[in-house]
Formats: structure tokens, sequence, C-alpha cells
């Protein structure tokens, strides 16, 4: 019993963590129709920042933390994905793809190509008992900062103008431009909230690791990928759901492969996620705007 | 004559590419010392790997990440084919028996690693079919994750992490040539087929082409299976070149190298796959000097890891935000179109107004249609001159 | 599903024709909204057929559901007699039901000939027949100057003819137009007419057309069926149809009685 509560826990903190990712991916390609490899770079930086200033008061760390991963993510929208936002889906995902590579590449090209590690806040590394269950600061952190940030960005693409107009904007971009939704600035704040989420993913990744290296974010955005198809694209609370299930499908694979079998772990998730694209070709959650249209 | 009047119509383009594959490989080959020799065989198994792509993305326009997980798969196949049983049993002692005791010689060897991805290409298209080609292009990504991890930890078959060793080296560069020479010729034939037409109209628009009695999924399937056996052909040969195989080799970096190659040269022709690759070939080579350090007289510039990687990004970058097609723009180089751009050579400036009476449907179009427009839309134009700029 | 022994007939008549192509009672909801509502259309052979009907009156759904890429929530459609209402598209043109689309959608990177050449492919024709083929339409439709262009660079109207070749190809009984004669101006138009009807004549084939353009409709159909808010409200020949007070009522009252007729 404690150690299917164990479980439980450690499937939600996992959950929690490809949701950050995966709602950061799902965000962009609600309103771009692009699957951003180039997220896990932003989460890279992140990390960059949090280890090469780890001697910096934690709070300025954290802030500067928001603002440069907010402003590449800008930026990089800015310098790489407008110039290409009309020449179609496959220019936009090679484009992506080659801004991840070529940050990739840059780190080691700026850093070298040797690993660096640092503490990002030691309180994370220590736990707390809650009732048989031990459960890690950074855990907690994790669980905690998803409900917020999932309650927040609900908030905000109910309540707010800018929010409404990207709900619109995800739904039918044509349309939503024609009744004055400005596309620039729509796609620039879905970039500036897809930063914000992925300073918070490569603070809680670090803080995990305490290493960076200049794939640090690429395992996990490609599960954050996974989650998102799983969830079906384009749908946040798809993308939510996709990775709680893929947290949850992880951990018990974990647990029950039997032990050669367990370096396979994501190759059967894959294949898994595979076999769902076969049954449900839109993902779980089949968003309007995803279906075909004659 | 009638022969010459069907070379010049129908197979210019395919003895173009191979003529200039030829002579690239050649000069640079006899230009070199022995590692740039080996470089050169590496540049033309690659070679053969981007046409193996642009089979599936430039024909179907369906995207992929995942053909490189063919190329593993032909790799690793070919590699345990060809082995010899008894290094097999010295070096990979927990291979099965039955696997253990297969030995091939190089040529059959090569074709049955290619056959071995192209059934499991094969498997893999029935569920792909049922895909919207977005969620198609991730999946070809899960196939990719899936293949490395196995390659990287099935011990008993793949030598896991350590990798495989002690492959025979039958690759050089005149069977590398000869490859490469054969796939251009084949997949051309095959572009021009019937069933390589229907495939075409699949990508050109998925809905007329249903209207019109193409079955989409199937055709594209048919894609999948023919770039998945080529690209076990350049795994095959891969691995027979190296000697050594790790599953690093297919993972997301490679992808990414060959898919700039193929973008570059232009995603959606057969010319753009063969002179994208030379291109990027080169540049890479010369960004490689220079990130090991040069000294140019008194400038020095220091060596610095990933600059490389860095450059073909940029390269690629630039090439997707001014000319996302490729510098071919997705038109085949001919005959009429290289001697179209001779006229224009030698009488710059004025157009000429006399189209050929030649019917070949490629390469008149190229020509009719790059009259109209502006200059740039020319095959050999935008393969020689990519720097003019546009007409008004 | 069923049997396609038993030929339908809806209609009462005895000398009813031999129908080519049926739809019988289709229902089409989209969200709870009924696109199309207990639509009933037969077409006979050697005819011209005009569907008509306001903006967003059905016309294009049911030219989808005869053409196989829309299955209807009610209804079924016949071909030859036989139950085509699962069939989809591939197989619909297949036997015998071709169609146009108004946005043309030809496949622009490849040329003219093979674009045609495509429409005959498609259904499995073999190669050497299908280039043969492809002269005769080219010919036909004066598209064979513009044989090796590519069908990307074509001006607008040699553009909607190539629609129109390459959905004959295939060699239908039936060709669906949807709107051949979009954004054409009245010479371009009168041409059309002319077009179509050799196109009739030459290759034996039943036309069903979509059409705003009135003038076009009423000069060339022997039949016509209107549909308003997906339900039919006419059927019979131009004369007929011109002197229908509920067509009338269909076209002007919108204009006229806004908010009266909303069911």
């Amino acid at each position: 019993m404690n150690g299917f509560l164990q479980g439980v826990v450690d499937a939600l903190a996992l959950g929690s963590l490809y949701a950050i990712f995966a709602l950061g991916i799902a965000l962009i390609f609600s309103v771009l129709k692009m699957i951003n490899f180039a997220h896990s770079e932003l989460v890279t930086i992140g990390a960059f920042v949090l280890i090469l200033l780890a001697d910096v008061p934690l709070i300025i760390r954290i802030l500067i933390l928001v603002v440069v991963v907010v402003g590449a993510a800008v930026l990089m929208e800015r310098v790489a994905f407008r110039p290409v936002r009309g020449a179609g889906q496959t220019t936009m995902l090679i484009t992506s793809f080659a801004v991840s590579y070529l940050l990739q590449n840059a780190a080691i090209l700026i850093f070298g190509p040797d690993l660096r590690s640092g503490s990002v806040w030691s309180v994370l590394n220590e736990s707390f008992m809650l009732g048989p269950v031990r459960i890690l600061n950074l855990n907690a952190l994790t669980i905690v900062l998803t409900l917020v940030l999932l309650v927040a960005l609900t908030l905000f693409l109910r309540k707010t103008s800018i929010g409404l107009q990207m709900r619109a904007a995800a739904e039918d971009f044509t349309t939503a431009r024609l009744v004055g939704v400005k596309a620039n600035r729509i796609i620039a704040v879905a970039f500036g909230i897809s930063g914000l989420l992925a300073a918070i993913a490569s603070f809680l990744l670090t803080a995990q690791t305490g290493v960076v290296t200049n794939t640090i974010g690429v395992q996990v955005v490609l599960m954050a990928f996974v989650a998102t198809i799983l969830g079906g694209m384009g749908s946040l609370s798809g993308a939510v759901i996709g990775a709680f299930v893929l947290g949850a499908v992880s951990v018990i694979l974990q647990q029950l492969l039997p032990l050669e079998l367990r370096p396979f772990r994501d190759a059967f998730l894959f294949a898994a996620v595979f076999v769902v694209l076969v049954v449900r070709p839109g993902g779980l959650i089949v968003t309007r705007a995803s279906r075909a249209r004659v | 004559m009638r022969v010459l009047g069907f070379v010049r119509r129908s197979a210019s383009t395919p003895i173009i590419l191979a003529l200039l594959v030829a002579l690239v490989t050649i000069v640079a080959n006899s230009a070199g010392d022995a590692s740039l020799r080996r470089i050169v065989v590496g540049a033309v198994v690659n070679m053969i790997a981007v046409i193996g792509i642009y089979l599936f993305i430039g024909l179907t326009g369906v995207f992929s990440f995942g053909q490189l997980a063919f190329m593993a798969i032909g790799a690793y196949a070919t590699a345990i084919f060809t082995v010899p049983v008894a290094t097999k049993r010295a070096l990979f002692s927990a291979m099965p028996e039955w696997l253990a005791d297969i030995n091939l010689p190089f040529i059959p060897g090569i074709l049955a690693g290619a056959l071995v991805a192209a059934v499991v290409a094969f498997l893999l298209s029935f569920p792909m079919a049922r895909m919207q080609p977005l969620s198609a292009g991730l999946a070809t990504l899960a196939i990719l994750v899936a293949v490395y991890t196995v390659a990287g930890n099935w011990t008993a078959v793949t030598n896991g992490s350590k990798g495989m060793s002690a492959i025979p080296t039958n690759t050089t560069m005149p069977v590398a040539l000869i490859a490469v020479i054969l796939v251009i010729i084949a997949v051309w034939i095959f572009q021009q087929s019937g069933l390589g037409l229907r495939i075409r109209a699949t990508r050109e628009d998925a809905v007329a082409a249903r209207a019109i009695g193409i079955k989409v999924g199937r055709e594209r399937g048919i894609a999948f299976v023919a770039s998945a056996f080529v690209m076990g052909l350049a795994g095959g040969l891969y691995a027979q070149l190296q000697g050594t195989l790790s599953p690093d080799a297919f993972f997301l970096n490679q992808t990414f190298l060959l898919i700039a190659m193929l973008v570059v040269g232009g995603l959606n022709s057969l010319t753009g796959a063969v002179i994208g690759t030379i291109l990027i070939t080169a540049f890479r080579r010369v960004l490689q000097v220079i990130e090991a350090g040069v000294d140019i007289g008194p400038l020095e510039i220091p060596g610095r890891p990933g600059l490389t990687e860095v450059g073909i990004g940029i390269a690629l970058l630039v090439v997707l935000a001014l000319r996302s097609s490729g510098l071919t723009r997705g038109t085949e180089v001919s005959w009429d179109s290289l001697v179209r751009f001779g006229k224009r050579l030698t009488r710059r400036g004025t157009p000429s107004a006399a189209p050929t009476a030649a019917a070949d449907p490629e390469s008149v179009a190229g020509l009719a249609a790059a009259e109209r427009t502006t200059p740039e839309t020319a095959t050999a134009e935008a393969v020689i001159e990519p720097e003019r700029t546009p007409g008004a | 599903m069923t049997a396609p022994t038993t030929v339908a007939a809806p209609a009462q008549t005895d000398a009813e024709p031999e129908l080519l192509l049926e739809a019988q009672a289709i229902g089409v909801s989209f969200d709870g909204v009924h696109a199309l509502d207990d639509v009933s259309i037969g077409i006979r052979s050697h005819e011209v057929f005009g569907l008509i009907g306001p903006n967003g009156a059905g016309k294009t759904t049911l030219m989808n559901v005869l053409s196989g890429f829309q299955r209807p929530t009610r209804g079924r459609t016949l071909v030859n007699g036989a139950d085509a209402t699962r069939w989809g598209p591939e197989k619909t043109v297949r036997h015998g039901v071709s169609r146009t689309f108004q946005a043309v959608r030809p496949f622009p990177a490849l040329t003219v000939a093979q674009n045609v050449e495509l429409g005959a492919l498609g259904v499995g024709t073999r190669r050497r027949v299908a280039a043969e083929r492809v002269d005769y339409i080219l010919e036909a439709l004066h598209l064979s100057h513009r044989r090796d262009d590519f069908a990307g660079k074509l001006p607008h109207g040699e553009e909607r003819r190539l629609g129109i070749a390459r959905a004959l190809a295939s060699e239908p009984q039936v060709l669906l137009l949807d709107e051949p004669a979009a954004g054409a101006n009245e010479a371009e138009s009168d041409e059309l007419v002319a077009s179509l009807r050799a196109i009739k004549a030459e290759f034996s084939c039943s036309l069903v057309v979509i059409e705003h353009d009135m003038r076009l409709i009423m000069s060339i159909c022997e039949r016509i069926h209107v549909l308003d808010y997906g339900r039919s409200i006419a059927e019979g020949t131009p004369a007929e149809i011109q002197a229908n007070p509920a067509v009338r009522e269909a076209y002007l009252g919108q204009v006229a009685e806004a908010g009266a007729g909303e069911s």
C-alpha cells in the first residue's frame, strides 16, 4: 500500500514536470501549428543561467532566469520563426529543428562540451514525510507549481482580453484576424508564456539533476512531444492529460517491467504512443481546429 | 537518333546527376589524402541516405524525422549478416545461435540488410497510413527513438551501447559511386512512373488526389517502404565503410545533418538531394578545417568545437528564411535547362524567344515557367547562381 | 448493406429512365445543424442537371455526398443501382462518378499533361492508354498549348478548364461540376457553356452543375433542382423553375423578408 502511494506521488511529480514542458509546446502549437523543437533549448538556456550564476542570491537568479528565457523565446520567434510563418508546416517544423540544433551546438561553442554542475537550491533535495509517504521537497514544489500554473493559465485564457484572442486564434487564425486579432502580438505573447514555462521547467529540472549539458532539455522535451501528441495536438488540456498519463505509465513500467527489460522503457513508451496514434489519429482529445475539412 | 531524343527528353536528369556525382567524387578523391578519401566515400553514402529521405519526404510531402531508424536497421542487419561466424562467436557471445550462424557475402549482405529495413517499414506503414500527415511525422520520431533505444540496449543482437565491430570493410570509393548512381537511376525511374506520379499527386493536393481515385494512404505507404529500402542500403554501406557501429550514428544529430542537406538542395527534387549533399558536405569540410584552428598569415583563428554544427545550422536557417523550397525550388536539372542556361550566359539579357520543340514535360515546363515568371525559377540557374535577385 | 439487385425506384412514373446516380433521402448534420435534410435526386444518362440555391443552401455538401467525400448522416447514395454510401471518393470515381472543385485544386508542381494523365492513372488506367487520352482531352478543352506548363502557373480560366479535363480523364458516366464558372466573365461563361455542351456530346456523360450564374444554368440544364436551407424546394425544367414562386421567394425573399423565414 505504501509502495502504491509512493508510486502515485512519483507519477504525479513526473507527470507535473512533463506537463510544464508539454504546455509550452502545446501553446505554441495551438496558435502557430508548429512543433517547437527548440523549446528544449529554452530550457537549456535557463539551466545554464542557473548553474553559471550559482553564486548569485536565489531570488535575483530566478529573476534573471525568467528575463533571459522569456527574452530568448520572444527573440527566437522574431528572428527565426516569423520569416517562415507563411511557408507551410513542414518549413516551420524544419526551422524549429534547425534552431534547436543551432542552439545546442552554440552552447558547446560558447561553454565547451564539458558537463557543468552546481546546486540550484539545496532545500529542494531534502524531503518530508506525509503520513507514510516520503516526499521530496522538489517533487512537492513541482506538483504545486503545476497546479498554480494550470489555474493561472486557465484564468489568463478565459478572463483576459489577450487570452481570449489567443483562444480565438487557436481555433481559427484566419477568422480571428478578420475580427481584429493581431497575429504578431498574439504569437509573441504565446512565445513569452512558453518562455516562462520553459524557465520554470529549467528550474525544476536543474534542481533535480544539478548539472547542465547542452542537451539537458532534449530528453524531457521528447517526452513532452509524446504527451502533446497523446493528448491531441493543440489542445492545452489534452497536453496536460497526456503528460500525466505519460508520467503514470512511465512509473508503472518502471515498477512492473522485469529488470532486463527496463532499459527498453522508452521504446515501450514510444511504441505505445504509436498505437494510440493508430487507434485515435487525432490524439485523446480532438480539437475542432485539428479536424480536416474538404 | 530516336535513342538520343529519348535520352534528352526522359533520361537527361539522372545522366547529368550521375556525371556530376562521379566528377565531384573523382576530383575530390584524387585531390586529397587518405583521410579526405574516406570523407568522400562517407559523403557518397550520405548522399544515398539523403536520396532515401527524399524518396519519402520529397515525394509525399509528409515530413519524417524517423527515416534514419531504417538506416540503423539496415546497418545493424548488414553487420550481423556479414561479420564472419567465428568472429561473432568470439566478440558477441550473447548473440543467439541462429543469428550468429548467418554469414553472407558483401552485396547479398547489404541487400538483405536493406530488405530487413523495408520489411519493418512495411509493417509500420499500415498504422502510418491511418494518421494525419503531421501526426505521422511525429510518429516517425517515435520510431527513431524506439530504434535508438533498442539498438543501445539489446545486447544480444546489437551489442548494446558498446556497438558492433569487426565488420568487413568493403565499401570502397568505386563501390559507393556505383551504388549511388544506381540509386539515382532507380529513383528517377520510380518517380517518373505512374506510381511515382500518383505519389507526387498526393503531395500536391491529397483531397484532389482522392477525388481522382488515388488511395493516398497506400501510395504514401509505398513511398515509405521504398525510402526505407534505400535508407537500409545506405546503412549497410555505412556499416561496411566504418567497420564499427554505434547507435549514436543514427540519431538526432545525423538526422539533422541529412535533412539539412535535403532542405538546402530542395526538398522536392532528386536534383535537390544530390546538390544539397554536395554543397553541405563541402561547406561542412571547410567549417571543420576552421574548427580545428587555422592560421591565415598573421591572423590566427583558434579551434572551437561546435563551430561546424553552428555554421550548418545558420546556413539552413538562412536558406529556410530566404528560399524555403531550397536552391532548386523543386525543379529537376535537365539537358534542356542546361542548354537554356548556357544560352542565357552567352546572350545576357535577351531572353530566348524560340522555345525548343522538344516535348519533355519536366524540362520544357521548367523553361516555360521560368520565362513567364522570375528568372530564378530555372533549375540550372537556381543551382549555379542562387544569389541573383528576383526580377520585378 | 443492401442487396444491389433491388433497383430502388422512389419515383412513381413507369417510364422512369435508368438512373446513373441517385441520392435518396439524404440528411447531413454538422454538430446538430442540418446542412441537408431529406434531399433526393436522380441523375439520368446523358442529361445536364443543375443544382442551384442561395449561399449556404447545401449544394456543395450534396456534391460532397455524391462524390463520396461526405458520408451522410441519413439516407443513401446509389451508383448504377449499387449502394455507394460507404464507398468514399476513391471507389466512387472508379465507378464512374467524377468531380471538380470550386477551388480547382490542381497539382501545381506537376505539368498540365501530368495533371490530366493522373485523372486516368488514378482510376487504374494503364499508362499507354492514359497518355493517349491526355492528348484527346487537352485538345477538347483547348489546353494543348499548355500541356508542358506547370499547372500552378495557369491563369484562372485555363486552370478551371484543367480541373474539368482532369476529372474527365477517368472517363466518368457522371461529371459533377462545382461552380465551373466561378470568377468568369460573360464571354468566358459563354465559352464554358459551349465547352460543356461539347463535353456532354463527345464524352457522352451526364453533367451535374452547381452554379450561381443563372444565365449559364438556364441555358445549359435540362432539369434543375433547387435547394434552400438544406431542403429541396423545387425540381423541373428551366422554364418551370423560373416560374416557380417558391424559388423566387428563396432568391428574392432573402433580401425582402429577412427574419421571417428562419426555419
